[in-house]
């Protein structure tokens, strides 16, 4: 069938909302997610400021206990299936068929289902709020018994979570379809750039794990309203079934969280510093091994919950195993870096904070997998800096790094570099004073998710929440200026940086609404 | 109206039979977590 008909190449994009609406083009979807996850972000971020303020004194001061336990869950869940998650999402849907010189996703109209099923996911979970009897107040791990005292926002929890997973996996299986199959003639496997790798491992997890989620998510909701007892121990069930479930889930997911940041800034540190990468083969393998293990650490979060001394040593030992691909990870960038003829733009210097913070929140994880420490550790301040040192200077600094690294191409604008910086070092300050002083408190014995504590905690969480207000007014930042650069600035050019490999950089700035209709020749 | 390179036709349709498969592996998952016993 040689006279199929394709897309007409001779029109820009069509005007007014409806454009947006029925879209099928990767870079209006890879925008429409990425504009989502910005609002999500701000959502999130607001109710972090919500939990700090609280945290700001001891005693109750703002808000009431079932309040700020609906604040810890819903900043959680928004987070991350409604900011880090659609973020890199957006990237792929940007980025991935202009780097394997695909003119499009694989599938355009399932593309623009999976986006649009988002909305009414995030309406419907932030909605809970408003629901008699409030949001769902037991984390964002929603452990039976405790998440079916939810009042009546619990079917629309369960509701919205599958929606999530359900876009997350039709875009996942997008991504593997474009990569496998839309590649350009000569782009084999081992040319693919690392963030095409990284994704193509991150859809295949996706894939893996957001059934399972949603298997445990279906029996929550059985569970309540249809007289099973899956997770109820009075009918015979196992309330401990679903914690293993839901990591099962839960320990790959916050893979699918980094792996596509490894990318990112494996993709950056190049650039930045004049230089190939280094170690390409053993980055394409490091990131299969992490995967791989990703999915037998999971009851390294269940230490305290009990199980055999066999299944401790072997989820503790498994789980400091993950430190050797990520070692060779962080080894290959600072290799990259060493030597190169570096500068210091505003993607760089997110990447390069990237691989000093995101390593340190990799060393309070091997703490934490240390079995007899993690006694010592479950529940505390101590967990809540570990992860969020991995997520914010983690995911959300290569998310970060990313859109300034690409906006140029995006928008044919260069960014405001003066604003970007004043945007950077204020990120990278209040990170750290809003982080850091988390693990003192943590060790020394404060819970998490608890609106009150102990006088001696004060000083530090009084720093803490300082942190919080200047790293979110930073963010602000961050949306003008990539607001700024939408609507003008200087023309960039068609490589835009000087170091830049890959196709992407051999379309015009911006790139235009169809690229690679005719796909390149890779050598 | 472009005239779509046969490549690429075929191309895409093995992307489809690619998502299809991956689909039904999801939904396989999907189903399997009900068969477990604690």
């Amino acid at each position: 069938m040689s006279e199929a008909v394709g897309h007409d190449t001779h029109h820009g994009p069509p005007s007014g909302i409806l454009r947006w609406v029925f879209t099928t083009n990767h870079k209006d979807i890879g925008t429409l997610y990425l504009v989502t996850a910005f609002i999500m972000l701000m959502i999130g971020g607001l109710m972090a400021l919500v939990i700090r303020t609280e945290l700001f004194q001891p005693g109750l001061q703002v808000v009431d206990p079932q309040f700020f336990n609906q604040m810890t869950t819903m900043h959680g869940l928004i987070m991350i299936f409604g900011a880090i998650m659609p973020a890199f999402v957006g990237l792929a849907n940007w980025q991935v068929p202009m780097m394997v010189g695909a003119p499009d996703m694989a599938l355009p109209r399932m593309n623009n289902l999976s986006f649009w099923i988002l909305p009414f996911a995030f309406v419907m979970l932030v909605g809970t709020l408003f629901m008699p009897g409030g949001a769902p107040a037991s984390g964002w791990t929603i452990y039976p018994p405790l998440v079916l005292q939810t009042g009546a926002a619990l079917p629309f929890l369960i509701f919205a979570i599958h929606l999530m997973g359900l876009s997350s996996i039709m875009g996942a299986i997008n991504i593997i379809a474009t990569i496998l199959n839309l590649r350009a003639p000569g782009m084999t496997l081992m040319k693919m750039p690392l963030f095409v790798w990284t994704w193509l491992i991150t859809a295949f997890l996706l894939i893996a794990v957001m059934p399972v989620l949603a298997g445990a998510v279906t029996m929550l909701l059985t569970d309540k309203f249809f007289g099973t007892s899956f997770f109820n121990a009075g009918g015979g069930g196992d309330p401990v079934m679903y914690q293993h479930i839901f990591w099962f889930f839960g320990h790959p997911e916050v893979y699918i969280m980094i792996l596509p940041a490894f990318g990112i800034i494996s993709q950056i540190l190049p650039t930045f510093s004049r230089k190939p990468l280094f170690g390409y083969t053993s980055m394409v393998y490091a990131t299969a091994s992490i995967a791989f293990l990703s999915f037998i650490v999971w009851a390294h979060h269940m230490f305290t919950v009990g199980m055999p001394l066999a299944g401790e040593l072997f989820f503790m030992y498994a789980t400091l195993l993950i430190a050797v691909p990520t070692g060779v990870k962080v080894f290959n960038w600072v290799a990259t870096m060493y030597r190169g003829s570096m500068t210091f733009e505003t993607p760089m210097l997110f990447a390069i904070a990237f691989v000093i913070l995101f390593t340190i929140g990799g060393f309070s994880g091997l703490m934490l997998a240390i079995t007899p420490a993690d006694f010592q550790y479950h529940d505390t301040y101590f967990v809540v800096a570990h992860f969020h040192y991995v997520l914010v200077p983690g995911a959300l600094f290569s998310i970060i790094a990313g859109v300034y690294y690409w906006l140029p191409k995006w928008t044919g604008h260069m960014y405001d570099e003066t604003l970007g910086k004043w945007h950077f070092w204020l990120s990278a300050i209040f990170v750290n004073v809003l982080f850091f002083p988390q693990h003192f408190v943590g060790l020394a014995g404060m819970p998490r998710r608890i609106p009150d504590y102990a006088l001696q905690f004060t000083q530090w969480n009084q720093i803490s929440t300082v942190g919080a207000f200047g790293f979110g007014i930073a963010q602000v930042l961050f949306g003008y200026i990539v607001w700024k650069a939408v609507r003008g600035g200087a023309k960039a050019t068609d490589e835009v940086w000087e170091g830049a490999k890959g196709l992407e950089w051999q379309v015009p700035s911006p790139a235009p609404y169809h690229t690679f209709e005719e796909a390149p020749e890779v050598k | 109206m472009i005239v779509m390179d046969e490549d690429l036709q075929q191309r895409r349709r093995a992307a489809v039979r690619t998502a299809i498969a991956l689909g039904g592996l999801a939904i396989a998952f999907y189903v399997a977590i009900f068969f477990l016993k604690g």
